[in-house]
């Protein structure tokens, strides 16, 4: 397949767990979760990872990042824009190290930026620095798609590293709306002239409506069936695509039966469903993009293959992108 | 002649309308009705006359009628004789030329056994002491078009065997009574009703029932999934639709047995426009809606809505367990398309059934239900409580 200047694809994809995990036992005795085993065993989740002191976020978003780079071929001082992506507003801080000098009333402590942190961690001196933030688990989603309009709209800037760490505070509840909930970090890089996951479309559908999830969780729940049908039929219909046109989709880490019957609802056949790796829970940002390294390390499908990617985030945000392999 | 028509259930969803319909009525001169002794009798007598009252006025009734025909008499379907005091009861055999039983209960989620109690049971002694009846010239039982449960194709007005499956124990005690009342030897006329779901003119609802639920969860983008085969349909009436159709059937004499079926029929709703209809007004009206904000239900195979119900029962979330609670009183019927046979009642009717215009119905029973957050108000409260 021959790359055109003007394709955008994903040349790097890593996606980075932390090696501590409990099972669900383990998290019932914690009180991190509050279903029972049984009924979350039933949604598919056996473990959730954890990130601690022996793997604090920090390594995790270097080794996502290192791990990305590594997957495109790049240098550090190849990648031209860095754009950083949490859902949760204390991953945008950096927790690396003690806090240091005078910080009169701790109002410093809020401009340590996780993003900044990160390009000087990997030495990234030619890179732009950016953040983006408030799509719950569809902002890795919204990272890519600012990285694609920057290359696009930028021709002097090739490659894009988007970095998505989100890392669920010690001791909070690994439970949310019936997912199990996993810290992760992913890397994705976007590239100019990439023949590779090329980007052929990409649709959302925001729904404000929604913005408050302690106070509509059950709305939600209601509204994701619906609403997810419409986004993956709005970008098809976009494409000019038909849902048996679909070669893969790349699942999340979201309970099982969810993906079973969106399935259904979209008319996409059960078996073009990929999640080729054990259950690691739901992992607000890296979901799509664990499934989506371990399909390329597999090396299983077709040049030319379309793969569909959906992410639901809260805020509430549907995403759906469609790339071909 | 002086005619009595006796009503049991006259409290329930159908009653005040039926009752104002029955006062209208030239051929009858009064209307007992059988309310559950118990306490708080007067309050319940004075609510019940003010919501027939209310029901006149808001069907726009130009005939001069007569609340003081009311006779409201202390019983209680569950009981045999209905619970009436002898003195009562020996008077009533010998005035009663109708008697109506309405009485029913339709709640689906509760237990098999008083389901039976009430509507199997229930039809019993309301049939035994219609055998008292002397001067008596029909038993008119209220059933529902459900009892055909798991049928699909049209549906005949006649007493059919047992359907291969019911969607609920409902609809098994409705099948029930209907034997029981065939099997009588009386002047029976059974009336199969169909949905109704409120008043045409106001969109009025005297108790809201399933479907009003399933609306509710609607409005709050609660119902994600509709279950659907290509060609299911809706059968709605407008409640005017069968009061109209019952106070006209009280003064047409049977001859043995009759089955009726005041039903939308061949004029029932397909699905995806009852849906879209809803869901136009909601987008028109109501909060969340005109934004855009809130996604219609999807409309889905059997297959998937199965897979939907046993996530939630994985879940054990109790909200959706409510929501498909509710639901499940029609959701089933979808997977079993069929057509009521509306010949026998259109005869009796002299013509085509007054079906309304069902989106406007539909409109309207949606403004009301918000209007009343969906809760029963008694006809003395004032509106907005």
């Amino acid at each position: 397949m021959t790359s055109h200047p003007e394709d955008v694809g994903l040349s790097g994809v890593a996606g980075i767990l932390p090696p501590r995990h409990q099972d669900l036992t383990e998290l019932t005795a914690s009180g991190l979760v509050s279903s029972s085993p049984a009924a979350l065993s039933a949604f598919g989740f056996e473990r959730a990872h954890l990130c601690d002191a022996t793997y604090p976020p920090s390594e995790m978003a270097l080794d996502a990042a290192r791990a990305a780079m590594s997957d495109a071929g790049l240098q550090p001082h190849e990648v031209d824009v860095l754009v950083w992506a949490s859902a949760r507003p204390e991953n945008h801080l950096c927790a690396a190290g003690p806090a240091t000098g005078t910080d009169a009333g701790g109002v410093m402590q809020g401009f340590r930026y996780s993003s900044a942190w990160l390009q000087n961690a990997l030495d990234l001196h030619n890179a732009e620095v950016m953040a983006v933030g408030q799509q719950g688990c569809t902002t890795m989603f919204a990272a890519l798609r600012v990285a694609r309009a920057i290359l696009l709209a930028e021709p002097g800037r090739e490659h894009a590293l988007c970095v998505g760490v989100d890392v669920l505070p010690a001791g909070a509840p690994r439970e949310i709306l019936y997912n199990v909930v996993s810290d992760a970090a992913c890397g994705v890089v976007v590239s100019r002239g990439c023949a590779t996951e090329k980007w052929l479309g990409y649709s959302q559908l925001s729904r404000g409506y929604y913005w408050d999830p302690a106070a509509c969780g059950p709305e939600i729940v209601a509204a994701y069936f619906p609403t997810a049908k419409g986004v993956i039929e709005q970008l098809l219909a976009e494409q000019g695509l038909r849902p048996g046109d679909i070669d893969v989709v790349v699942a999340t880490g979201v309970n099982r039966p969810s993906w079973d019957i969106l399935l259904r609802l979209v008319g996409i056949p059960e078996d073009r469903l990929f999640r080729g790796l054990p259950s690691f829970g739901h992992t607000i940002t890296s979901d799509s993009f664990l499934y989506l390294e371990e399909l390329r390390r597999l090396g299983q499908i077709e040049r030319g293959s379309r793969v569909l990617l959906f992410t639901y985030g809260f805020g509430s945000s549907w995403c759906s992108l469609l790339l071909e392999h | 002649m002086s005619r009595t028509v006796l009503i049991t259930g006259a409290s329930g969803a159908l009653g005040p309308p039926l009752l104002a319909e029955l006062l209208q009525s030239d051929g009858i001169d009064r209307v007992a009705v059988l309310l559950r002794r118990g306490p708080r009798w007067d309050r319940r007598v004075e609510e019940l006359r003010a919501s027939v009252a209310q029901m006149a006025a808001d069907a726009g009734h130009q005939r001069p009628w007569r609340l003081d025909r009311l006779m409201c008499v202390a019983g209680d379907v569950g009981r045999r004789d209905l619970g009436l005091e002898v003195r009562e009861g020996a008077r009533l055999a010998k005035d009663v030329h109708v008697l109506i039983h309405a009485a029913a209960n339709t709640r689906f989620s509760t237990s098999a056994r008083d389901l039976h109690n009430v509507n199997v049971e229930g039809t019993r002694h309301a049939l035994a002491f219609a055998r008292l009846c002397r001067v008596l010239e029909q038993f008119v039982l209220v059933s529902t078009t459900c009892v055909a449960g798991t049928r699909t194709g049209v549906i005949a007005e006649r007493l059919e065997d047992e359907p291969d499956a019911f969607v609920n124990a409902y609809e098994r005690s409705k099948w029930e009574a209907e034997r029981l009342a065939a099997a009588a030897d009386l002047p029976v006329r059974i009336v199969r009703l169909s949905t109704c779901i409120g008043g045409e003119r106001t969109g009025y609802v005297h108790r809201f029932g399933a479907i009003h639920q399933s609306l509710r969860w609607l409005i709050r983008g609660l119902v994600p999934m509709v279950p659907a085969v290509d060609d299911s349909k809706v059968d709605l009436i407008a409640t005017d639709v069968a009061v109209r159709w019952i106070a006209r059937a009280a003064e047409r004499a049977v001859d043995g047995l009759e089955v009726c079926q005041v039903a939308a029929g061949q004029q029932a709703i397909p699905l995806h426009d009852l849906v879209e209809c809803a869901v136009a007004h909601l987008r028109r009206t109501r909060p969340g809606w005109t934004s855009g904000q809130i996604e219609a239900p999807a409309i889905v195979d059997a297959a998937t809505f199965r897979l939907f119900e046993r996530s939630v029962a994985q879940s054990g979330d109790v909200l959706f367990a409510r929501v498909l609670e509710a639901a499940g009183s029609f959701f089933p019927a979808l997977l079993y398309p069929k057509v009521y046979q509306t010949i026998r009642a259109e005869a009796l009717w002299g013509g085509p059934l007054p079906l309304s215009d069902w989106r406007s119905t539909v409109g309207k029973v949606i403004d009301f239900g918000c209007s009343r957050q969906w809760r029963r108000r008694r006809a003395m409260e004032p509106a907005g409580v």
